[in-house]
């Protein structure tokens, strides 16, 4: 049986509200938060811990229990009449508490066990349960009342500063106010069936498609209508509007009247009101609505009775902005607009369409994405106010003080055929802010920082610009750091010191002269006090544990491979053991000797990874072996490399080797080479070494990538015998299909302890082995397991992750 | 003594990197580590390039076959050299412009002398997978015979024309995509290259293991 819409609609505006709250409230990383704007206790929830900071900015950590509130997820501040805090609530998974400015916690009992949710309502909180009767307010005061609503069927809806309303049993509904917060008020509405509830402030509008009617919450005596919503009815500021029957818009303003506009077709295929934005506008109702085919349609439905309205086509909507309330000024469209622009080349010729046919030559178009802003002319409707090709709107579209401010990312130009360069310090496209001003509706300022000074464009707000308390806007900056700017002039007034941020988006506390700002450096995550004059960092304090808990899995799983190394590096010096017989390795003297016999060189090739890369590690240990080998059989050897540190190495491992042979003075400048550290100038090198110098054997030992099969090949193509080793799976078919021998991953890694011979070293081969037994034991433990439940998996994963 | 100390800094230095990895507070010393990899680096190219000169010089001196490439190879170098750090300086430079911004000289050089080389070696590799699979895939036994047939299975439905082949001459229920990707590269290669994937960081490990307790210690030379 299908859930009743009623109850989707209520628990889901009841649920964003909650969302709403934790967004604002709980700092946690990842959201520009504003939480208790409070001088102390300065107190915070982060990763389900509560901090507090105390006078000397240190951070304390507020120790709760499972029987208070252990894992709390929101923290709502109540703040007397005086404006301030005298208590918070916390909230949990299904726990709730009070907590003092002192630090004392008191648990908030409630009632049935289960989900719990919550909500600002005026100066308390509102929690409750979508399954259970009961509705528990908080007051300012600290004082918690539960109120009964006996066969309520859905989560309550928030109406603001002024209540909250719930459905009940068929035909009643619940009204509680914060005027009179011990009660709750039952009253009639005339739907059965299916009710909804459409909110807009603080009034709530009850309707049902069924009925010609609607009730205005508080009120038993419903308004008639002449056909019944189709659609449903969507929430203004102070109406309401509804699609009813099949041809016509009704404008509600309760208790009074509805209103009736005939609608244009493009109205009458709305499928999602909730898609729809609209808004009163002096003595007309505007509705935007993006249409897929025509771009976005404004319709005007004047009071007067007369409708008008425009397409934009190649427009897509994305902020609407209505006046604001006390400042007045203009209402506001943005769209995204596909704009037609001439292809140029690299010299600025445009590009022409390629058609021999054609008499006439015409140039190329292509699309591109911009922005376009519009206001709303009393007279003449929406109206284009600025419009930018290749500007992208990013980031909140939000009126701060008298100004509309907004970023835009301008893309460069592309030219067919040139690659675009990139800023490898700052690859994305330079965020611009720019700000309207609401009352005259013009261009204010554009603010162009330089790169490093910009905003960071993956760490700008979703939503809203976080504001510090004098009303400058916050934003982080591409060199990590907080700046300030203020919105009436467009000019910075300071910068923070560097920060240790990452791409992901800092969380940002307010609390009366100081800032907190939780920001997160890959694995390490501070809370910086920063003071909110001038930015000055005040304290700085670590939230991360001692112990990288992600990481805990890794640990264990390394831990158990190298104690059984060791294991086996200390029985190794006590017995002999078996080791199986690797054939490129036994073929490394043969082929050494094979150079020999020809009277050729021999050619070793690192890999183009640096030293500090295992692979380039273990290819040095297999060099010292061939190097030796060489000098033993006075044969030359020429080493290329692709780093300079690598070559440093190998240049030591080679000489010592030379000198251990006996050879010193066989060692030449040409014995290791660098070459170059580019991928395919090393490639054209060592290419060019193997056709002029023609050696009898390649060794090709390391990390490769694409050049693995230039090597291959071209050694191939001049008859040497070639022995590869490399872990980089991606490349070891290139090396398999074009060489005699190839060491295939963890054979690399082995040649050192299988040439050198040495009893601890080939004990460590022996650990390897049983390593890689432990890893297939587990992978079919796990196989099995996950076919029959995952219960084991599960537990594990519950235990390490 | 000149081995031991190199063996302590290893161990160390190899100890403290992998506490940094899990113990959160220490993670700076990896970024300091880094920090002074970079600056080792930045010596070691004095060391590559005296090397660079040393080899090619030796043989222009010397005039081997071929000697004419390490001449243009110094000449490059050096040319460079010259346009990326002393243009500036000698007044015919980018007046508020960085060497690597476009339009520059030393951007021509990368976009029409650089990129077309670097293109023209990638390409090579196109030639060397015919001749290699050439070699490869012959059905020589049984094994070679059913890496043949995947092989051709696999190379066809990557592009268009195998689909197409497929769709106008099978029935529709027979579906070869699926065949390919869950059984051939699902299963049967992606579980080749998990297994070498996973013996790689149990090498890996071994081997890194050896090089902290100063069991392995060939790469320093001489052992």
């Amino acid at each position: 049986m299908p859930m009743p819409r009623t109850r989707k609609r209520t628990f889901s505006v009841a649920k964003l509200s909650l969302l709403g709250a934790t967004f604002l409230l709980s700092g946690t990383v990842g959201t520009w938060a504003q939480p208790a704007a409070t001088e102390k206790p300065k107190t915070f929830i982060e990763s389900g811990k509560l901090y507090t900071v105390d006078s000397g900015n240190s951070l304390k950590v507020i120790p709760l229990s499972e029987k208070t509130l252990a894992t709390p997820t929101v923290l709502y501040p109540l703040r007397g009449s005086n404006g301030e805090t005298s208590s918070f609530v916390l909230v949990g998974e299904s726990q709730a508490a009070l907590l003092s400015p002192g630090g004392e916690v008191t648990p908030i009992p409630v009632p049935e066990p289960g989900p719990l949710q919550s909500a600002v309502v005026g100066n308390g909180v509102l929690l409750f349960q979508e399954a259970s009767p009961h509705l528990i307010f908080v007051s300012a005061d600290g004082k918690h009342t539960t109120l009964e609503t006996p066969g309520r069927t859905a989560s309550p809806v928030l109406l603001g500063a002024r209540g909250a309303v719930a459905l009940g049993a068929p035909g009643e509904y619940y009204l509680f106010e914060t005027s009179d917060p011990t009660t709750v008020k039952k009253l009639k509405h005339p739907f059965g069936g299916e009710v909804q509830v459409s909110v807009s402030g603080d009034q709530a509008i009850l309707w049902s498609k069924e009925k010609l009617e609607v009730v205005l919450a508080g009120f038993s005596t419903p308004i008639a209508l002449n056909h019944r919503p189709t659609q449903g009815v969507k929430p203004l500021e102070s109406a309401q509007w509804a699609l009813v029957g099949d041809e016509q818009l009704a404008y509600l303003r309760y208790p009074g009247h509805a209103l009736y506009f005939s609608i244009p077709n493009a109205l009458k295929q709305i499928e999602n009101l909730e898609a729809v934005q609209a808004f009163v506008s002096g003595k007309s109702l505007q509705i935007l609505i993006q249409d897929a085919r025509f771009g976005v349609i404004a319709t005007e439905f004047s009071f007067s009775g007369k409708t008008g309205g425009k397409v934009f086509t190649n427009n897509t909507l994305r902020h609407v902005i209505p006046s604001d309330k006390e400042k007045g000024g203009h209402e506001f469209l943005f769209t995204e607009t596909s704009f037609e622009e001439r292809k140029v080349d690299d010299d600025g010729n445009p590009v022409m369409i390629l058609d021999l046919k054609a008499t006439k030559k015409q140039p190329l178009l292509q699309s591109v994405k911009g922005y376009t802003a519009f206001n709303l002319d009393p007279i003449r409707g929406w109206k284009p106010l600025l419009r930018e090709e290749r500007g992208q709107l990013v980031g909140p579209c939000q009126i701060v003080g008298e100004h509309l401010i907004f970023a835009v990312q301008h893309e460069p130009p592309n030219h067919p055929g040139i690659g675009r360069s990139i800023d490898q310090r700052y690859p994305y496209p330079r965020v611009v802010l720019k700000a309207i001003d609401i009352k005259d509706g013009r261009e204010a300022w554009a603010l162009e920082l330089p790169r490093g000074e910009a905003p960071s464009a993956s760490r700008l707000p979703e939503t809203a610009w976080p504001l510090s308390k004098a009303g400058h806007l916050l934003f982080t900056t591409e060199d990590n750091r907080l700046s300030a700017l203020d919105p009436r002039q467009g000019k910075i007034v300071w910068s923070s010191a560097d920060l240790p941020l990452d791409e992901s988006r800092p969380a940002i506390l307010e609390w009366g002269s100081s800032l907190g700002l939780i920001a997160t450096d890959k694995t390490v995550k501070k809370l910086i006090l920063l003071d909110q004059s001038n930015g000055k960092i005040l304290a700085e304090n670590s939230l991360s544990g001692y112990f990288n808990s992600q990481r805990t899995a890794n640990l264990v799983g390394v831990s158990v491979i190298c104690i059984s190394l060791l294991a086996y590096i200390y029985l190794a010096g006590r017995r002999k053991l078996f080791i199986r017989r690797i054939a490129g390795l036994e073929a490394l003297d043969e082929a050494v000797g094979r150079a020999t016999e020809m009277g050729k060189p021999v050619l070793y090739v690192t890999g183009l990874a640096d030293v500090d890369d295992t692979q380039t590690l273990a290819s040095l240990s297999i060099l010292s072996h061939v190097a030796k080998k060489t000098a033993e059989y006075d044969t030359s050897i020429l080493t290329t490399t692709s780093r300079a540190v690598t070559f440093s190495a190998a240049q030591e491992v080679v000489r010592d080797a030379f000198t251990i042979a006996g050879r010193p003075d066989s060692f030449s400048v040409e014995s290791v080479q660098y070459i170059s550290d580019d991928q395919f100038g090393y490639a054209a090198g060592v290419d060019g070494l193997m056709v002029r110098e023609e050696p009898a054997a390649n060794f090709y030992m390391g990390k490769f990538f694409a050049e693995s099969l230039i090597f291959a090949e071209t050694g191939h193509a001049t008859g040497a015998i070639q022995i590869a080793g490399t872990a980089q799976a991606n490349q070891l078919p290139f090396f398999v299909a074009a060489c005699d021998y190839t060491l295939i991953g963890e054979e690399l890694f082995a040649a050192s302890a299988y040439l050198s011979g040495d009893p601890l070293q080939v004990g460590s081969l022996r650990g390897q082995d049983v390593g890689k037994a432990i890893v297939m034991i587990i992978l079919v433990v796990a196989s099995l397991d996950l076919s029959f439940g995952g219960h084991i998996t599960k537990f594990l994963g519950e235990m390490f992750l | 003594m000149k081995r031991q100390i190199p063996l302590v800094l290893t161990a160390v230095s190899g100890l403290l990197l992998i506490l940094q990895y899990y113990i959160v507070p220490l993670n700076w010393i990896g970024n300091s580590f880094a920090g002074w990899f970079q600056a080792i680096t930045a010596f070691a190219y004095i060391l590559a390039a005296i090397s660079l000169f040393a080899v090619n010089g030796k043989k222009i001196r010397d005039k081997t076959p071929g000697w004419m490439y390490n001449l243009v190879l110094l000449v490059s170098l050096l040319g460079t050299l010259y346009i990326g750090l002393f243009c500036d300086l000698l007044g015919f430079g980018y007046p508020g412009h960085k060497p690597i911004d476009e339009g520059t000289a030393f951007y021509w050089m990368f976009q029409y002398i650089y990129n077309p080389l670097s293109a023209t070696m990638f390409s090579l590799t196109a030639f060397f997978i015919a001749s290699a699979s050439f070699r490869a895939f012959k059905a020589r036994s049984v094994e070679s015979t059913l890496l043949l047939g995947s092989a051709f299975l696999v190379m066809l439905f990557q592009v268009p024309l195998g689909e197409y082949l497929w769709a106008k001459t099978m029935p529709e229920a027979l579906d070869i995509r699926w065949f390919i990707d869950t059984f051939i590269l699902g299963a049967f290669n992606n579980a080749g290259q998990r297994a070498i994937q996973i013996a790689s960081a149990i090498g890996l490990i071994s081997v890194s293991l050896k090089i902290i307790l100063g069991v392995e210690r060939s790469y320093l030379g001489g052992e």
